[in-house]
């Protein structure tokens, strides 16, 4: 069990580490001391162990043992999901009017330790929202109005300030929430009081046909 | 007559099928469907054409459903499994004899499996398509498709794979329908800008959405969502109308929570001793539903009352005629203030009729016998009927939307589920290059292939939908993650140009859908 192996894992992932082999942790340790502490740990077997699932993504798939009923769906190395390297990705999915996802991908071989931040942006390329990512590799944002285009960059500060683009996303677009003012005229011209659209946008607004209670929430 | 009542039952499984046992639990959901709802409704449309009743309905019958229906292996099983009710019906007449209560059950159930059963193997052969297309060619139905495998076509992001999803839709319902669809049913009426543009690509004239997909368009809809509106694309879009769900959906509100019908949670699988069930169970001797259910919902109790068929049958043509009287009030109001004919769009999941309310089958059938009789305000009709009447509709962009839970995409990505996109999009990302390899050897091409069903299945909506509900939760992970782990063995195996036979062959003869399907064909 090498040292050098422990220095390519995170800070959390050692943490995790040094937990499961019941390794003392203070919580202000930094890296080098957790890697200390963990090589010094007399349980050399089961880190080795431990580490060959934790190595890094090289894109290839491993073979650990399947168990249970299941686990005769196929060879064993179906039971994992692949591990991507060398792949830089950030995706903005649309969730609702006020919510967007965003996950990524990013190949850090490059980076080493630098800081990634996520920049989204909303029409008209106004900077809505800078966030510092750390080790995380997805985020859900609010955007304050419905119906628009968000698109989004990682990068990080370079040492003259200057913000270096990592990753680019898609452009995404959130749904409507409400009615058009466009046609409202139309809509309302040359009908009484209420008109087909009134009363279906009441009855919208009354109630929520798509709450799938009892009955489909018992479903599969 | 005044206005339309367009009924659409939307009839969609995950394609499920395991060769590599001999039983599978999860394979029930198919025998089930078939035996509670598809079988059933053949039979409410048989009565109907035998005592002229004239209706109109619309089903869509999605690309994994028709594969699994004409699967050969799937429909042995199914045989099997529809004889097995029958010796169990047959065991149960002899048990409840003393029964005064339960023994005319038993003998439903048991005439019931062997009416179908002679309707499966004799009248169909085997294949219930044929009885669909029958009644499609006879012109009472009409029949949409859906893509390949039910994708959430937004979350899939790239509009290349929305295309194939909806080109492999239209491919699989000409092979098993031998006609061209007009019609589509986005699944789970998910749309986003763009996909009308894929639509109008393959010949698609109309498709549905909730409610709030048209009244939130571009444009206000001048009818609301009683009537179409047609994007510039030239795709007509009907929205679904919110009162006639109501009354069939709401647990609460609607008509099946009536204590007269019957109770689902009393089944014979799980009430009776394990010995005597265990040969109808599965191998692992898990309880599961059978079918066979002696309860009604009674109450807000569970102290079940004995069915009894006669009073529920009492409720189906009361609230049969209620939900007609609703829809000729409807028609009536809205056509005193629309300058056109009302369309009222009813869209369901078809599995509400028959297995979940085991009474809906006979509603939807005194539906139409109550609308044909009192010949009032208000016909059946399909929407290609509808559009050949009025072809010329508000210009309008609908609003992004679906169907599912807060009218988003919210239910399809969440905590529970919002892990699977890197992978299906990194996996969308690779197949788009092994596509466009070259040059490319015979045996890479047959891989591609496979590569591109596991891929297909992978983007399934299934997968997530489960994830959220919280039941079966396991087996969605475990298909997901393994039409993964298969596509992206596959995918290293192509690009290194080492494929291992025996592993390919054994994925192509599991994973089988779209036997047919070729990479070369897609122009992506």
């Amino acid at each position: 069990m090498k040292g050098k192996d422990l220095k390519a894992l995170s800070i959390i992932e050692l943490r995790k580490l040094a937990k499961q082999l019941h390794v003392s942790l203070k919580r202000t340790m930094t890296k080098q001391q957790l890697v200390k502490a963990i090589v010094a740990s007399t349980r050399s077997r089961a880190i080795s162990a431990t580490l060959k699932k934790r190595k890094q993504p090289s894109g290839k798939i491993h073979h650990p043992p399947a168990a249970g009923r299941h686990a005769a769906l196929g060879p064993r190395y179906e039971e994992i999901l692949p591990a991507y390297s060398g792949i830089t990705k950030l995706v903005l999915m649309p969730r609702d009017p006020w919510w967007i996802f965003a996950y990524w991908e990013i190949d850090r071989s490059q980076l080493g330790k630098k800081d990634l931040i996520l920049r989204v942006y909303r029409k008209d390329n106004q900077l809505y929202a800078s966030i510092s990512i750390g080790d995380a590799n997805n985020w859900y944002i609010n955007l304050p109005e419905p119906g628009e285009t968000a698109r989004s960059e990682i990068g990080f500060i370079r040492a003259d300030g200057e913000f270096k683009v990592v990753a680019v996303s898609n452009t995404v677009r959130t749904p409507r929430a409400w009615p058009s003012h466009t046609g409202y005229e139309e809509a309302m011209h040359g009908f009484s009081h209420t008109t087909p659209f009134t009363e279906s946008y009441e009855a919208f607004e009354k109630s929520n046909p798509y709450i799938r209670e009892d009955i489909t929430s018992r479903k599969r | 007559m005044k206005g339309y009542l367009a009924i659409v039952l939307h009839s969609h499984l995950p394609y499920v099928r395991h060769p590599e046992f001999n039983d599978f639990l999860e394979e029930d959901w198919l025998y089930e469907a078939i035996t509670e709802t598809y079988i059933p409704l053949l039979d409410v449309f048989t009565r109907l054409v035998s005592d002229r009743v004239d209706f109109h309905i619309t089903l869509s019958l999605t690309p994994t459903l028709l594969e699994m229906l004409s699967d050969d292996l799937l429909m042995k099983r199914y045989g099997r499994h529809l004889q097995k009710l029958i010796e169990l019906s047959e065991k149960e007449i002899q048990r409840t004899h003393d029964d005064p209560a339960i023994n005319p059950l038993s003998r439903m159930y048991d005439d019931r499996f062997k009416h179908y059963m002679d309707m499966f193997k004799n009248r169909y052969r085997g294949n219930i398509i044929t009885g669909f297309k029958e009644f499609m060619d006879a012109g009472m139905i009409e029949i949409v498709t859906s893509a390949a495998t039910h994708a959430y076509l937004p979350l899939l992001i790239d509009e290349k794979w929305q295309d194939v999803q909806i080109h492999t839709g239209v491919d699989t319902y000409r092979n098993h329908l031998g006609t061209s669809p007009e019609g589509i049913w986005l699944p789970e009426n998910a749309y986003t800008e763009g996909i009308d543009r894929i639509l109008n690509r393959y010949g698609i004239k109309y498709t549905f959405l909730d409610a709030h997909g048209l009244l939130n368009a571009s444009v206000r809809p001048v009818y609301g969502v009683y009537a179409p509106i047609c994007s510039e694309e030239g795709v007509n879009f009907f929205g679904r109308d919110m009162q006639s769900a109501k009354q069939v959906w709401s647990a609460k509100e609607g008509y099946p929570g009536d204590y007269d019908y019957r109770e689902f949670y009393r089944d014979v699988g799980y009430d009776l001793g394990f010995e005597y069930v265990k040969p109808y169970l599965h191998s692992d001797g898990s309880r599961s539903n059978l079918g066979i259910k002696y309860y009604r919902i009674t109450g807000q109790t569970d102290q079940k009352q004995p069915y009894v068929p006669q009073w529920a049958r009492n409720k189906v043509q009361a609230h049969a005629g209620n939900f007609v009287f609703n829809r000729e009030k409807h028609i009536e109001y809205l056509s005193g203030i629309m300058d056109r004919k009302p369309l009222i769009v009813a869209a369901y999941d078809a599995e509400l009729f028959g297995h979940w309310w085991f009474e809906g089958p006979e509603f939807i059938e005194h539906v139409f016998r109550k609308i044909h009789e009192i010949n009032g305000s208000v016909k059946t009709i399909t929407p290609g009927m509808y559009l050949k009447e009025y072809p010329e509709n508000q210009i309008a962009q609908p609003s992004q939307s679906s169907w599912g839970d807060k009218g988003y995409h919210e239910v399809w990505l969440n905590g529970t589920n919002d892990w699977i996109y890197k992978h299906v999009h990194i996996a969308q990302d690779r197949m788009d290059e092994l596509m466009h390899l070259s040059p490319v050897s015979r045996k890479q091409q047959r891989a591609i292939d496979q590569a591109l069903r596991e891929l297909l299945l992978a983007q399934s909506s299934d997968w997530p939908f489960i994830m959220n509900s919280g039941t079966m939760v396991e087996y969605a992970k475990k298909r997901f993650i393994s039409h993964i782990a298969r596509f992206t063995y596959l995918y290293e195996q192509i690009k290194n140009n080492r494929i291992d036979h025996r592993f390919l062959e054994g994925i192509e003869s599991r994973d089988n859908i779209f036997p047919w399907i070729q990479y070369r064909n897609y122009a992506i």
